[in-house]
């Protein structure tokens, strides 16, 4: 869309290996198109958003509209069939805008659409996949509780069968678009101690979603509690081939994929935003880019963007034919988020004071990157997966 | 209603160009090319157009096999299909020959075209397809009303605007203004890969002009901060001399 390109801060995607080569042309297009929507939709206005703490919210029937979410999932449920190396591109851009753009992206299509897909029944395919592919609907998943985060197989919400309804009680805490969701994937433990799936519409008797404010990360994203006290819903509500934690841990491997490329996209702004004002801000009469310690902190963020990216790449080709494994993703999430947070933190130093405001997108990045970091499995957990991996023992308690 | 719209695959203006060891073109290496900005605007026309029609849009590109990212991005923008014409020009009477010849075998009812390219800003295609094609023009568009046989449109004139009414078939030049360009939906995208683009090989016609050497600006001299009107006033003065 030329006529507002001006408007917008420039960005020069990182490609130093010609990673570009790798891709095809239609991945290249779809990357490159949701780039231009974020540089004009997304870049002017993000910062405000986040500065007053609000999720903007205008911009889901413009994603729904580009065909973002739920991405990969096939077109006879009126998503866009793309395959993964598409998705992870599209995550990466989305991320460069915003932690928080990303974050509900990951969350309605790898967390709600993603557990309908796979486990839930024809009719509930067919009702949700659509109008969440639409954004009619929004979607959240509830899996950590107050007391289980990382141990999320020690949850307490209960549900119980009664006649033709499952009742739910507990509490989830930490859920990304939460108090905006029309439908709730919960997980709970039945009477037998075995984890089950259930969708819970907003508006149900007994299940409220308060906000939770004051945060200083993700400040453009909504998190929410979600509380069941007696929520009764009906028994077609379950997600009728989901049982055990496997089920929402293959759910969190979708997002944590999604992650993997999405930190590479808040690495690639900081980097190209440090590059560009290193450039131009002048100190003892030159360049601050002259200066061999600046170069080498640009050196670094480029080197360690170039390998995340070689990292992602691989790892969507491996999803796509079959071979990937979820310690291959745990691998991949650990390291970019890791390194996007460094990256953030670097070009923070790069640009000195004007690194913590808001004009430039710096700060907003590192402080999100700092959630990014602990959900979908915190860098600690990640290195307990991939520990047992290859040692076969876990050291997880 | 069949419509054509003409497009050029041309550098981005965000990218930096450098002028090739011949010193008469640019060094394509590093430089990312892209729907000339103009054209998203005839573009955006077309389809808009179609979808209130009803009919068919059909791109025309001069260039290499390289122009085909450029092209099929204009098909998952919603173009039916596209031609391709196979040579290289940088002279617009020869681009608009070639053009004109491909354009009257489809016989499209109108034809949009962007305001000029940002390559080489020559802003004469409009007028030049519309001599060939024996079809009035009007250039600098910013409004467009399609009613059977004609169209109602506003131009930009020097410190004002003009409204007028064309007759069908016409060529009409977009600026700017005219309409908002829509981005590819992402599975349409994916959708283009199966449209059809047919290869041409234009008749030989001979350049009447030709690029004898390409300059870059001079390098900006870089801005300079004063403490006082007073202070800056004696600069322009004294340093400037423009006032
Ligand atoms: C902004 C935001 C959005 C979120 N959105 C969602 C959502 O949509 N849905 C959802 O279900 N959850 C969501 N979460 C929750 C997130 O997944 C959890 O915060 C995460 O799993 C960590 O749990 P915790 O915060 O309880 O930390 P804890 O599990 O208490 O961990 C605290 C610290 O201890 C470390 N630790 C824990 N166990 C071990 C061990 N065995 N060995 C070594 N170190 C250990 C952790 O790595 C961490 O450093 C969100 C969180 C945030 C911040």
């Amino acid at each position: 869309m030329a006529q507002q390109a001006v408007a917008t801060r420039p960005f020069t995607g990182v490609d130093y290996y010609q990673l570009d080569a790798l891709l095809s042309e239609e991945e290249r297009m779809i990357r490159d198109t949701v780039r231009e929507w974020i540089s004009e939709r997304v870049v002017p206005i993000i910062d405000q958003y986040a500065q007053e703490a609000r999720f903007p919210l205008h911009l889901i029937p413009e994603m729904a509209q580009l065909g973002i979410l739920g991405a990969n999932l096939p077109e006879e449920y009126g998503c866009a069939g793309l395959n993964s190396v598409a998705y992870g591109l599209i995550m990466q851009e989305l991320e460069r805008g915003d932690s928080a753009i990303r974050s509900f992206a990951s969350v309605q299509g790898s967390l709600v659409m993603y557990p309908i897909f796979r486990y839930g029944s024809e009719e509930q395919k067919r009702y949700w996949l659509p109008r969440l592919a639409r954004g009619e609907a929004i979607g959240c998943f509830g899996l950590t509780e107050p007391d289980y985060g990382s141990n999320p197989g020690g949850m307490i919400t209960r549900a119980r069968r009664e006649g033709n309804s499952w009742v739910l009680n507990g509490a989830k805490m930490w859920i990304t678009n939460g108090s905006i969701a029309d439908v709730a994937v919960v997980w709970a433990k039945d009477e037998e101690g075995q984890i089950r799936g259930f969708l819970v519409e907003k508006g149900t008797p007994g299940f409220s979603a308060p906000e939770m404010k004051n945060k200083w990360s993700l400040r453009a994203s909504v998190t929410s509690e979600l509380i069941f006290e007696d929520c009764r819903i009906p028994l077609e509500n379950e997600l009728p081939h989901a049982r055990g934690l496997k089920a929402p841990l293959s759910c969190l491997t979708q997002a944590r994929y999604g992650i993997a490329w999405g930190a590479i996209g808040a690495a690639m702004d900081c980097y190209d935003v440090a590059l560009r004002y290193a450039r131009e801000r002048i100190q003892f009469d030159r360049p601050i880019a002259s200066f061999q310690l600046i170069q080498e902190k640009l050196v670094f963020m480029l080197t360690e963007i170039t390998k995340a990216q070689l990292l992602a790449w691989r790892l969507g080709r491996m999803k796509d034919e079959g071979t990937m494994s979820h310690t291959h993703v745990s691998l991949a999430k650990r390291n970019n988020v890791a390194m996007a947070l460094e990256v953030a933190r670097t070009a923070r130093q790069i640009l000195g004071a004007n690194g913590i405001m808001g004009e430039y997108p710096i700060m907003r990045h590192m402080m999100n990157l700092e959630s990014v970091i602990t959900y979908e499995g915190t860098h600690e957990i990640h290195t307990l997966i991939l520990g047992e991996d290859i040692t076969g023992i876990p050291a997880f308690k | 209603m069949k419509i054509a719209v003409c497009i050029a695959h041309v550098p981005d203006t965000a990218t930096r160009v450098r002028i090739g060891s011949d010193g008469r073109s640019i060094d394509p290496t590093g430089v990312t090319y892209v729907l000339n900005p103009y054209d998203e605007f005839a573009v955006e026309e077309a389809i808009a157009t179609r979808e209130k029609w009803g009919g068919e849009v059909v791109a025309f590109c001069i260039g290499g096999p390289d122009t085909e990212p450029t092209i099929r991005k204009v098909l998952a923008m919603g173009a039916d299909r596209a031609v391709r014409i196979e040579g290289d020009t940088e002279d617009t009477l020869v681009a608009a020959r070639w053009l004109a010849e491909a354009i009257r075998e489809e016989a499209p009812d109108i034809v949009f075209v962007g305001k000029e390219t940002v390559s080489f800003n020559g802003a004469a295609m409009a007028a030049a397809l519309g001599e060939l094609l024996g079809w009035p023009n009007a250039s600098i568009v910013v409004r467009l009303e399609l009613d059977g046989q004609k169209a109602i449109y506003e131009r930009e004139v020097e410190g004002g605007k003009e409204v007028g009414q064309i007759m069908l078939p016409c060529v009409i030049s977009c600026q700017r203004g005219l309409n908002n360009p829509r981005l590819p939906k992402l599975p349409d995208i994916m959708k283009a890969k199966q449209k059809p683009i047919a290869v041409r090989r234009p008749a030989a016609v001979e350049a009447g002009v030709e690029t004898v050497r390409l300059e870059l600006p001079p390098p900006k001299k870089g801005c300079r901060f004063v403490n006082s009107a007073e202070e800056l006033v004696r600069l322009l003065h004294e340093e400037a001399g423009v006032i």
